[in-house]
């Protein structure tokens, strides 16, 4: 064969191949679009396993895979769910709970009340997760007959059944039927926590079908569910691990995805936005943003030059230039929890009143021997131009301020001591339960030394206060008390109040009917991606 | 035997190598800032459950204890429980080198035959215009970071003439065939599933491409500059005089001693390439090893960081001894022995 002869094959054989691959292609494309199903992509991977994980996308799995006793609502509030009646005692100490009768999990076991008391005393004990909110509280658990659970306090806790929305029942005899014997946890081997990596045990609407680590996880309509379904809910919802800007933008693009991460920067929503048929959704996620201060390191061991800080910040610039369209946090509590009190008012930005502040100061005068160091997370990008706005603005009253990232496992580690907790630290505290008990309670002594309370405050007076209110069951009378913790942090001024942190995602509006894009945000972490609260049109979509 | 005694010798010294490098990754593992059991089960763990993970991850323990667990359990292939995938280490290296093995085996397959093909095309029309269109697209290609390419491919070939798919190794309505190998092609040719293989096939070609393209066009100009070298040399002016036909002398006479530079920048290229896969990885959602060691270090996870860098370590060296071994049968004279 000649040279031309050669250029020849090759150029047919390119031809066949790219119109053989479309045809292979548009084979996946319908394997997507055939049916009803949700694809989103969140942080990766989740950990399905109910006692294990606890971040972003473990959370959206156990929303949708597994039942709680409660079930929170878009108010803060929570309702009954696996619960047909819960009695509490009058000293708040003792919970009567009455489960519903024939819930059904996954394999077809009824859910019964030994399985909740399963559930609660295997995530004490592994310790992992959502633990935390149970290990200090929870005293005794039992269960007297199928559908009767009695749960004892050690103390009694105002929030307590708002963290029963985190407590997800599995189903003991499946779990117990495959446990690896040689866990660290006696009879109960490793607990089933190898086997839950890729599988569930949970009555949810969806049961999970195929966990593919580092790719996707997929998970079905649950055809039983006691709850049943709206006739145009998903069927599945395929959740991947993706958050690159260029390949969640062509999936958009392709449809392939109905809803983005919230984690894409501000150009990248422009550009999905702009995708025919997709919108933008702003709800407040719950989260709150602010500047912890080292309340024991001068000079921001002086209120007054903690105040100083507060009064000279551009709320606005931040509002604006860092995050446009978010709300301004005024008070440690989003104004999304129930608790957090409407009325109270922060600090502004008043050039007069913080220069005034500053000359009240024992630093007065000083402060150039006392710099302000000013530390955030390395990874997070939008933090630089909050720390060097802070900066510029603390330079308008003689304050130097130091730029000091780091990476989150050195700052982790940082802010273990006193002495090496910065001045300043840029950090976005999340929500443990849909209630403003859990920001308030960030402020007791004995969260110093983590990342949620740099502030090291140790005010044994706030502390008292703190546990008053968090012991108060009269949900009206502990609102009061947080009200009063509230003016009183704001009044030592140990954090700066920025952001009431906003949560958006792109998607297919279109074709999806999505309850938050109607206002109806749950304040819990992972219920906003609740897919019986979501309607799937296909035949709406356009080529 | 001269053989033999060459890959005893090299594989002896490895092993002390990648003892070496298991030493160095442990240390700089403990130094880095960071608890890894806290950072495991998060800042709400309590202090019990986070002081318990210690004791199981022996951190409770003297840093040579330390160190001595961790040794003597990857050589019995046990590299701890990975914090970021709460499985065996072990597990997922079976699951997440495949992927990638068969990635960098396309890249590879391109990169070297793209390469030598450009580099033979460009001496063969040495100093002309399709020289000269070569060596742009090299240096492009040289230039430009491999996730560049996985981007503009992406947005191209996916979004805007959309003929390949852009996410995973398989479309989400089909299963994987039998796990015989891990790597999907074979095992779906195994178990003679046709459109799962065309279907991995056609997920392959762009990931393949986008990492292959930076190497390609090195080898392209190494290739290029070599037989460049090599063509004005005397025993090719002598070849010439005796008459042998100009193919034969370009392919046989001029073309394998000058592939030596080629190949031994390519044994290295292609050792790379399990490295750089990771963000070619991440856009097309690749689940290979690159992608898991990239997430591992970002987790603090030092059992799963620690083999896969020790597995790299191990893929280097072994590329480097094939490396050796090609170079000496294109030129006898290189003596391996020495």
């Amino acid at each position: 064969m000649n040279r031309r002869g050669k250029l020849f094959v090759i150029v047919i054989a390119i031809i066949v191949v790219s119109f053989l691959l479309p045809e292979a292609n548009l084979a996946y494309a319908k394997g997507v679009k055939r049916d009803k199903s949700v694809v989103f992509s969140a942080v990766w991977p989740p950990q399905i396993d109910p006692a294990v994980g606890q971040g972003f996308g473990s959370a959206i799995c156990y929303a949708n895979i597994y039942d709680s006793i409660v079930f929170p609502q878009s108010d803060g509030t929570t309702t009954n769910h696996l619960a047909e009646n819960i009695i509490v005692s009058t000293d708040g100490l003792i919970y009567d709970i009455a489960l519903k009768k024939g819930v059904k999990f996954h394999n077809g076991d009824e859910l019964q009340a030994e399985d909740v008391v399963f559930s609660m005393n295997r995530i004490k004990t592994i310790g992992e997760g959502f633990g935390y909110l149970f290990i200090p509280t929870v005293k005794a658990i039992s269960s007297d007959g199928p559908y009767q659970v009695k749960i004892e306090l050690n103390k009694a806790f105002g929030p307590f059944l708002a963290t029963l929305v985190n407590l997800y029942i599995l189903n003991k005899d499946q779990v117990m039927a495959n446990i690896n014997p040689e866990g660290l946890y006696g009879e109960f081997g490793d607990y089933g926590k190898e086997w839950l990596i890729t599988n569930d045990a949970g009555s949810g609407p969806y049961m999970v079908t195929e966990m593919r680590i580092q790719e996707h996880l997929i998970a079905e309509k649950f055809v039983d569910y006691w709850a049943g379904f709206d006739a145009n809910n998903p069927d599945k919802f395929i959740f991947i691990g993706t958050a690159e800007a260029v390949t969640v933008r062509v999936m958009m693009g392709k449809k392939e995805m109905e809803i983005s991460d919230q984690w894409q920067s501000e150009e990248s929503f422009g550009a999905l936005d702009k995708i025919e048929g997709v919108d933008l959704v702003k709800f407040l996620s719950g989260s709150t943003l602010g500047i912890q201060l080292n309340t024991k390191r001068a000079p921001t061991d002086d209120v007054h030059v903690r105040r100083a800080l507060a009064y000279i910040m551009d709320y606005e610039g931040i509002l604006k230039g860092v995050y446009p369209g978010a709300s301004r946090l005024v008070s440690p509590v989003s104004r999304l929890m129930p608790g957090s009190d409407p009325d109270i008012v922060g600090y502004e930005t008043n050039l007069a009143k913080a220069k005034a502040e500053l000359k009240l100061s024992k630093y007065y005068g000083k402060l150039d021997e006392y710099p302000v160091d000013i530390c955030w997370a390395a990874e997070w990008v939008t933090a630089d131009k909050m720390a060097l706005l802070f900066q510029a603005n603390a330079d308008q009253i003689g304050i130097k301020v130091n730029i000091a990232k780091q990476p989150w496992a050195k700052m982790i580690s940082d802010v273990s001591t006193m002495e090496t907790t910065a001045h300043a630290n840029i950090l976005t505290i999340g929500p443990h339960y849909g209630e403003a008990g859990t920001f308030i309670s960030r402020y007791l002594s004995s969260s110093c030394g983590t990342w949620e309370q740099t502030e090291w405050l140790q005010d044994p007076e706030i502390d008292k206060m703190i546990y008053d209110a968090l012991g108060t069951v009269n949900d009206e009378e502990r609102y009061k008390k947080y009200s009063i913790i509230e003016h009183k942090i704001l009044d030592i001024c140990p954090t700066i109040f920025l952001v009431d942190v906003l949560e958006k995602h792109a998607y297919q509006a279109e074709y999806l009917e999505w309850g938050v894009a109607g206002g109806n945000a749950i304040p819990v972490q992972g219920y906003n991606l609740y897919m019986r609260d979501m309607k799937i049109f296909p035949e709406r979509a356009k080529k | 035997m001269r053989t033999l005694k060459f890959l005893f010798r090299r594989l002896a010294l490895s092993l002390i190598v990648l003892f070496g490098l298991s030493i160095m990754i442990f240390i700089l593992g403990r130094v880095v800032p960071g608890d890894p059991a806290r950072m495991s089960l998060g800042a709400n763990a309590p202090q019990e459950t986070v002081d318990r993970m210690r004791q199981q991850m022996h951190l409770d323990e003297p840093i040579i204890v330390q160190y001595w667990y961790w040794f003597s359990g990857i050589i019995q292939g046990d590299f701890g429980k990975s914090l970021y995938t709460k499985r065996p280490v072990i597990v997922d290296l079976t699951e997440f080198f495949p992927a990638t093995l068969e990635l960098v085996i396309f890249s590879g397959l391109l990169m070297g035959l793209g390469g030598l093909f450009l580099g033979i095309v460009s001496t063969k029309f040495n100093n002309t215009w399709v020289d000269n269109i070569i060596r742009i697209v090299s240096y492009l290609g040289v230039v430009t970071p491999s996730f560049v390419f996985a981007i503009i491919f992406l947005l191209i070939f996916g979004y805007l003439w959309p003929i390949f798919p852009t996410m995973g190794r398989l479309s989400r309505y089909l299963s994987f065939p039998p796990n015989h190998t891990g790597l999907l092609l074979i095992d779906s040719l195994i178990a003679g599933e046709w459109e799962t293989f065309w279907n991995g096939f056609s997920h392959i070609i762009l990931p393949a491409i986008a990492l292959a393209l930076g190497g390609m066009s090195q080898e392209a100009r190494i290739t290029r500059s070599s037989m460049l070298d090599n063509i004005s040399k005397d025993y090719i002016l002598s070849h010439r005089a005796y008459g042998i036909p100009e193919k034969r002398i370009f392919y046989k006479y001029l073309l394998k001693p000058s592939l030596i530079p080629t190949v031994t920048v390519f044994g290295l290229d292609f050792a790379i390439l399990f490295g750089n896969a990771f963000l070619v990885e991440m856009v097309f959602n690749w689940p290979g090893l690159s992608r898991y060691g990239i997430n591992v270090m970002l987790q603090k996870d030092l059992n799963a960081i620690s083999a896969v860098i020790i597995l790299l370590g191990a893929i280097f060296v072994i590329m480097n001894i094939v490396t050796d071994l090609v170079v000496s049968f294109l030129d006898p004279r290189i003596q391996l022995a020495d």
